[in-house]
């Protein structure tokens, strides 16, 4: 039986830590997938990934469930890299050594993906996380939020804090400065960039 | 924080409207202006046009595999925590493993009512070196070092028998009597050689007899070493392996490398041939053009 997000919080606060286990299978890799996303870095990422649910586990009494457990989760991994930022002071560092490439395309490479398909995606990969470095941390938060978990407008505005209209301002403006990085790196036709 | 989607009318370039539109968030009347305008505006089409080929783009963009397998599990601390905090009303709660796949502990609540205050205990950090496995080097000085902390207990126990120790582990007093003899001689007499000589010859055969008198102890070394020499071919063995692993890994590294190069060469290649086809055409056109104008009669 399939056991919605609610109810497992409900059971988790009753002292059943399976279900909290079950919680954190269903949401480790979108929190992970976040905090890689936000701050690039892939030990780091799980480090965060990890606190985040150790709070969550904590904080758990005090969660009356007047937001979505998954927002309530997302909240608190964002916090938790906007701390590791701030204690960082720097952008986030883009993890892609370029020695490794070898290793994971020959891990990677299959019968129905040809090498050249690969490398262009692997190109495009790390153009697209290079070019996402060089977003300021709202923007680049915003669309991350959007573009890859899926969240509306509303969600974005409550988790960062702000209103409707700074949420939309954040993603047009991200996604511009990322469609001109992408097409000046040849990842985008240029024709589709809009004429300044 | 809450608000509302804007209702003033769309106009043309608006971001919000255009990003509203992007995604399929705007208001159900707000869509059908947009889209009127959008199918009459060259600008505006163009403009989502190359956002939306943007966020194509971003969808190729995967974090890497990672294995994660968080839980929370009970670990033996937790127990005997728990039983301690049932004895006291506000005792401190049991510890529970969190972490991967249980190689991290920190507090949890246990099963009573004092336990569910959920007391957050120690955190201890997911394993990094110390789970991964060792290199060969140090596998190899961890069997040196088994192996000298070895052969060092069966000589201390085969030179320094219990009865012996005072006689055997006493250089210093040796050394103090030699010292003190030939401190007032200016020069050593072959006659205290000679005393020296036998008095050493007399504590070694003595060591010798009481060595050959405890078979156990041999036996105990013998173990010993048999099984430091078991672990040193152990090592070897990793090593053999480790080594063909990496050999393995290398030349597949190469080949994959050579392929990925070759991939590179040939589409620089092919970015090369099309900007050289392309000068090519615009010199025969412009060849073209001249020679065409030339032959204009004026």
């Amino acid at each position: 039986m399939t056991w919605t997000d609610e109810e497992l919080v409900a059971r988790s606060q009753g002292g059943d830590v399976d279900s909290f286990n079950q919680l954190i299978l269903r949401w480790e890799r979108p929190i992970y997938a976040l905090a890689y996303r936000v701050i690039g870095r892939e030990e780091e990422a799980r480090d965060v990934c990890q606190e985040a649910f150790l709070r969550a586990f904590r904080a758990l009494p005090g969660f009356k469930g007047q937001a979505k457990f998954s927002s309530w989760l997302y909240r608190i991994t964002l916090n938790l890299c906007r701390d590791w930022m701030r204690r960082q002071k720097r952008a986030p560092v883009s993890q892609m050594p370029d020695d490794t490439d070898a290793m994971e395309l020959a891990s990677q490479a299959g019968p129905v993906e040809s090498i050249e398909d690969l490398v262009a995606r692997r190109q495009l990969s790390a153009a697209v996380e290079e070019a996402m470095t060089l977003l300021p941390d709202e923007q680049r938060t915003a669309i991350i939020l959007k573009e890859y978990h899926g969240m509306t407008f509303q969600e974005i505005a409550d988790l960062q804090g702000c209103p409707l209209s700074t949420v939309k301002t954040r993603l047009y403006q991200g996604l511009s400065v990322l469609r001109r990085h992408l097409a000046r790196n040849g990842q985008l036709e240029p024709e589709l960039v809009k004429r300044a | 924080m809450s608000e509302m989607y804007h209702s003033e009318p769309f106009q043309c370039g608006d971001p919000a409207g255009l990003i509203g539109y992007l995604y399929d968030e705007c208001e159900p009347g707000e869509r059908e202006v947009i889209a009127t305008h959008v199918a009459t505006c060259f600008m505006c089409t163009e403009e989502l046009s190359s956002l939306g080929a943007t966020r194509t783009q971003l969808a190729s963009w995967v974090p890497p595999d990672a294995a994660i397998g968080f839980q929370i599990t009970k670990t033996a601390r937790v127990a005997e925590n728990a039983e301690r905090a049932g004895d006291t009303a506000f005792g401190r709660a049991g510890d529970t493993a969190f972490g991967r796949a249980g190689d991290t502990a920190f507090g949890r609540a246990g099963d009573t009512a004092a336990e569910r205050e959920r007391v957050p205990g120690t955190v201890l950090r997911p394993g990094r070196w110390w789970s991964q496995p060792l290199p060969a080097w140090a596998q190899m000085a961890a069997a040196v070092l088994l192996f000298a902390s070895g052969m060092a207990i069966g000589v201390s126990r085969t030179a320094a028998p219990p009865e012996t120790t005072a006689a055997v582990n006493a250089p210093a007093p040796v050394a103090a009597q030699s010292v003190a003899a030939i401190a007032p001689a200016e020069g050593v007499t072959p006659r205290d050689l000679q005393d020296l000589e036998q008095r050493l010859r007399g504590e070694i055969a003595q060591a010798r007899t009481t060595t050959a008198a405890t078979p156990v102890s041999r036996t105990a070394d013998a173990d010993i070493f048999k099984r430091v020499q078991a672990l040193i071919t152990d090592s070897e063995q990793r090593q053999r392996r480790e080594l063909a692993l990496r050999t393995t890994e290398i030349v597949r590294d190469m080949d994959t490398q050579r392929r990925v190069d070759l991939a590179q060469v040939q589409r620089n290649l092919g970015q090369i041939q099309d900007l050289t086809g392309a000068a090519v055409r615009d010199q025969n056109d412009m060849f073209n053009y001249l020679v065409k104008v030339s032959q204009r009669p004026r």
